[in-house]
Formats: structure tokens, sequence, C-alpha cells
């Protein structure tokens, strides 16, 4: 087993104990818990920000030599978009308002989730290779948009199952990231192809187009419906992270 | 009677104008959400569903992938038109209904963009603003590039015109990018699998356009036409002369005219006939790549006798010498390597529109995110201070709990 799935390990069983201890905590209304539950999940996102680093940055040529230590053969395709989403979907901060009661573990589900099964796909042996490229700029800008997507998918996830509202930037920050990068690549194949889309996989395509319409539908939402808005945010956010690991 | 009179004018002017609330319900934010999330749908759908090609050809190999793909949900997916969403009626009606609401709201867009200049009503019911100051509250608004228009006690902030002008943006934009797709749908065409191989040019879609591939690989085309190479595979450029050094005639098919010199691209097994020689030539190239070897047979026409197996030399070339059915004469038969690239040519008229349209919807949506709030307003009551309206994050913390 490489460096890497051990990290993943590592962060996962983190994550897991950080999830724990919110629960614990706000069971027990001890709020040096909750405060230790969020210290303990930052500690996740170090570990899993170290592997996903290792991850994409071992098909450098400056890192060949340690490519073999970090077990790169296991870090084909959807898992090197997991791994950073999950880095990434760990929020680092969590504001007063939303610390309280056991809610924000909620935050946390998502970053664990996307760890989680990164480190399943990475241990299944004889797991079919992707055909294409995987390390392309759309592919690392997807996968950090949907890390975004991920922190967003958590503060609605605990929007949804509680009255606690979710901070707005990273769901505002992964949607003008996500019109970016669909407006880049587009005007990029408008010009070198002729059309928005033309000769561009299907998966992407309709997975990058599909994530930002919902993202706009989640955007105009009038904000007085807010569990609606939060579901509309879950939603766009699952198919963010979806169409960021699909392969062709 | 005139009892009745005044109560039918009272009703008058309580029951709205129908056209008003048909305005108001195609330009809500309710609607244009549904339509999203209904093209968002089917477009998703395209990303796992792979789509019925559009030519004739790949119709078949993509069929069989799909009944090995669903088994025995092919026909029902067939039947629910879930391989042709893009194409279908009902989404493309999706399409022609947002961009009609698009247009809709971009007229309200600009009506209210004309109003915003003077001060509005205000709307809505006040509520206290915690820990501010009238005049410390009036200079932190400007400080943080809010437009206040004050009046006495009470001040009117906005973001005028940036919070009207970048929605308007959006809106213009998305426009413009439909009015692109319309146009390529309708006056535009798109040739994919074009193959070429060095110094040959090709006309498409009946003349429309050309494409060409240089001696250097480079390629060219109409200007009016977006070309872009694709994969490219073994071909070679084959030859023959007699005995005594004269060119003899080759032929690929069977209504074409003979040709001294024939281009081959070997996508796969390829034939071609020497008439004057009887011989018909087989070709396999062993490979995909551009400089493969190739298999090379070489039967006699019409006894089908095979006369010569030979295989080219690494890159392509060779030459080989055989002898006529007809007369016994010496034929000799030269193989140049002529790797084939298939092209893409697509003539699109709504290049432009779709161009533009993409940038400045970025830009509209983009600040947007940065210019979101809305006007409001702030009043001073007594010892309070009261705000009404979408009130920003930072001036009243509690908001942030529902």
């Amino acid at each position: 087993m490489g460096l890497i799935a051990l990290l993943v390990g590592l962060g996962c069983g983190i994550l897991l104990a950080a999830v724990t201890l919110g629960l614990l905590g706000a069971v027990l209304e001890a709020h040096a818990v909750v405060d230790g539950a969020h210290a303990v999940a930052r500690g996740a996102a170090g570990v899993l920000v170290i592997g996903a680093l290792l991850g994409w940055g071992s098909g450098l040529p400056a890192l060949e030599t340690v490519s073999g230590t970090v077990g790169q053969e296991a870090l084909e395709g959807p898992v090197l978009s997991l791994l950073l989403m999950a880095a990434l979907a760990v929020p680092l901060r969590v504001e007063d308002s939303a610390r309280a009661g056991w809610s924000s573990s909620l935050l946390y589900v998502p970053g664990w989730m996307l760890a989680s099964t990164s480190l399943v796909l990475m241990v299944t042996p004889g797991r079919a290779p992707t055909s294409s490229d995987w390390v392309t700029p759309v592919r690392f800008s997807l996968a950090v948009c949907g890390g975004i997507g991920g922190r967003a998918l958590g503060q609605a996830l605990q929007a949804a199952l509680s009255r606690r509202a979710a901070l707005t930037w990273p769901g505002t920050m992964a949607y003008g990231l996500l019109t970016f990068i669909c407006g880049t690549a587009g005007l990029v194949n408008l010009w070198q192809r002729g059309g928005l889309w033309v000769a561009s996989d299907p998966v992407l395509r309709g997975g990058m187009s599909g994530a930002w319409l919902a993202w706009t539908a989640d955007w105009l939402m009038p904000r007085r419906y807010a569990r609606l808005g939060a579901a509309m945010t879950l939603v766009a956010a699952l198919l963010l992270v979806l169409a960021a690991v699909k392969p062709v | 009677m005139v009892h009745l009179a005044l109560i039918r004018g009272s009703m008058a002017e309580q029951s709205p104008d129908p056209w008003r609330v048909v305005w108001r319900f195609a330009i809500s934010d309710r609607m244009l959400v549904v339509l999203l999330v209904g093209i968002a749908l089917g477009l998703t759908l395209t990303a796992w569903i792979p789509q019925q090609p559009s030519s004739d050809v790949d119709y078949a190999r993509w069929l069989s992938q799909m009944q090995a793909r669903f088994g025995d949900a092919t026909p029902l997916l067939q039947t629910l038109g879930l391989f042709r969403i893009t194409s279908s009626l009902t989404f493309r009606g999706l399409l022609a209904v947002l961009a009609g609401i698009l247009l809709l709201r971009v007229a309200e867009g600009m009506d209210r963009l004309g109003r915003g200049r003077d001060s509005a009503k205000v709307e809505g019911d006040w509520e206290e603003v915690d820990d501010w100051d009238f005049a410390s509250l009036l200079e932190a608004l400007r400080g943080r590039h809010y437009r206040v228009q004050r009046a006495s006690s009470e001040a009117q902030v906005d973001r005028w015109p940036w919070s009207l002008v970048l929605p308007l943006a959006a809106h213009v934009g998305a426009l413009l990018l439909l009015l692109g797709l319309l146009l390529f749908q309708v006056f535009g065409w798109r040739a994919t699998d074009v193959i070429l191989q060095e110094r040959e040019r090709v006309s498409l879609q009946e003349g429309a356009g050309w494409m060409a591939l240089g001696e250097d690989g480079e390629l060219r085309h109409d200007p009016s036409i977006v070309a872009f190479l694709g994969e490219t595979g073994p071909g070679v450029v084959a030859e023959a002369v007699d005995a005594e050094g004269e060119p003899l005639g080759l032929v690929l098919k069977p209504d074409a005219e003979p040709s001294g010199t024939l281009r081959v691209a070997l996508t796969g097994d390829a034939y071609f006939a020497i008439p004057s020689a009887e011989l018909v030539v087989r070709l396999t190239p062993r490979s995909d790549e551009p400089y493969a070897r190739a298999d090379v047979q070489i039967y006699g026409s019409p006894t089908g006798e095979i006369i010569a197996e030979m295989v080219t030399d690494k890159g392509g070339h060779a030459a080989f010498d055989v002898s006529a059915v007809s007369d016994g004469a010496q034929v000799t038969l030269a193989f140049t390597t002529a790797p084939y690239v298939r092209a893409t040519a697509i003539h699109n008229p709504g290049r432009l529109p779709a161009a533009v349209g993409v940038a400045v919807l970025v830009l509209g949506v983009v600040g947007s995110l940065v210019w979101t709030e809305q006007r409001f307003w702030v009043r001073e009551s007594g010892e309070k201070v009261e705000g009404v309206g979408p009130l920003p994050a930072w001036l009243c913390p509690e908001k942030e709990e529902v």
C-alpha cells in the first residue's frame, strides 16, 4: 500500500473521529469537546491536502523518483479528483453560529465520504483503468470546484436538517469558479474548434453544463425558501462532484 | 344601480390586470428556476446516457454498444427518447421558452435600470439594526462603495448601477449564446472524420467549403470554416510502371478514372486495381500507427489467384516487381508512406454571437456574485437605527440564523 493510501486512511479516521466528537459534544453539551472536534477536523484537512498534493504532483517529472513510494499506480482517474475534492471539502473555519449543536458534524460528512470513496477505489484491486489522460487543466479545475462545492454541500446538509442557515461563500465561490471554468472552456472551444462543446467528451459536456445550470437555479432560488434552497444546493453540489469524477 | 356601478368599479380596481399577472409570473425567479432545473436535468442525463449519433455509419456500432450496456432496458430508453435528449422537441421547446423569458427579463431589467436613478418607495417592514449609530452607519456604507441617497433621517442605499447592470449583462449574454446556438442549428454544418493525406484537398458539403493537407502536414481550409485535426493512421501513395517505365493507371473504385498515382488511407483493409495488368492489390496495415508496415497481397483478376505476398518496409515504403496476368510482362509497384489524418470541419455562423454571449454571461454572473446586494433603506428612529429590505449580512449578523 502506498503512502497516499495511508494518508487518506489516516484522514478518513481523523474525520470520523471529528464527526463522532462533534455529536458527543452536542449530546453532552460540552463546548470544549465540540471545539476539539473542529480542531481535529483541521488536522484531517491538513493530512488530506498533503495526500492530494502528493497524488497530483507524483506525475511530475521532478517527483518521478517518489512515484513508487506514494503508490502512483493506484492513483488513476477519479481517485485523483476525489482526493483533491476531499481535501478541499473539509471546512477549516466554522462560524460560531454554525458551531453549536449536533448539526455542525454534518459539515465534515462530504469530506469524509469523498475521502472514503477514494480510499476504497485505491485499495480495490482490478479496477478498470481510465482510457483518457486524467490530469488536464479542466479536470483539475473541476476537482477544485467540486471540493469547494463539497464544502457548500456540507453546509446545505446542515441547513436542510437543522434550522441553521448556511454560509453563502463556499456556494458562491463554487458557482463563480464553475462559471469561469465553463465559460473559458466554451470560449477556447469556440475559438479552436468552431463550436461550444465540439469534440469535448459528453461526460464533461453534459456534466459541466448540467451542474452549472443547477448552480444557477440554486443562485436564483428565492432565499425565503431556506430548506428548498438547501436542497437545491445539495443537488447542484452532488452533480458537480459526479461530473468531476465521471470517467469517459 | 349607482351602488352596483360603484361595486363593479371597486372590483375592477382591486382585480389585477391579467397581463401584468402573466408578465410577473413569466419574469419571476421561480419560473426561471423551474426551467433551468428542467434543462439541467436533460443535459446531465446526456453525460450518463450516450446520445444517438447523427450519421448512419456510426449508428449500428452505437446501437450494439447501447444494447450491451443497457440490455433489455434499451428499447424502453429509446421509447422514452432518452437517446435523443438534446435534439428532442421538448428540450428545444424548453430552450425556446428560456429565450422568451430571458427577453422579458431583459426588458424588465432595462425598465428597472431607467427607474433606478430615482428614489423608490420603501418596501417591507422595518427592523432594528444593532450596534450602529446612524451617522457612522452611513459612513461605513459609503466606505463599502454603496450609493447612499439621504433624505433627512432616512437613506436609500444601493449598488446602482452595478446591481442592475450585471444581472442584465448575464441575461443579455445568455440570450446571445442561445442566438449563436440557433444560428448554428439553422445555417451551420459539420463534417466529421474527413480523411486527408499529404497534398490532398477535399471539397465539403457539396462545395460549401474545402480543406487541404499541406506537405508540411499543416491543415489549410476555407476561411468560412474552422477545421482541426484528429487522430492519424497509416497510408500510402501507390504507383505502378510497366517494363518500359511507363506509368500504369490505378483505380480505387470501379467507376473511378484510372490515375497514375493513388493515395490510399489504410483505415482497414484497402483494395485497388491495375486494370491494364489485370491485377488487384490488397493492403492490410499491421497497426494503427501512422508509419506502420502493411501486408501486400497481389491477386490476378478475374481469377482471384494470389500472385505475390509481401510486406512493406518499416516506415511504409516498398517497391515490388510482379508479372502481369495478361502478357506476363513485368510490373513494378512502388509504395511511398503517406499517413492519413482525420479532420473535422465546422461552419458556424453563430460563432461570434456565441463567443460574445459567453464572455458577457461570465462577466455578468461573476460580477453579480461580487455585487449581490439589492436596494435597502436605513433610518434613524429615536435612539435606534432601523433597516428594511435585503440588508447585507455584515449589517445584521443575527440574520445568518434562520
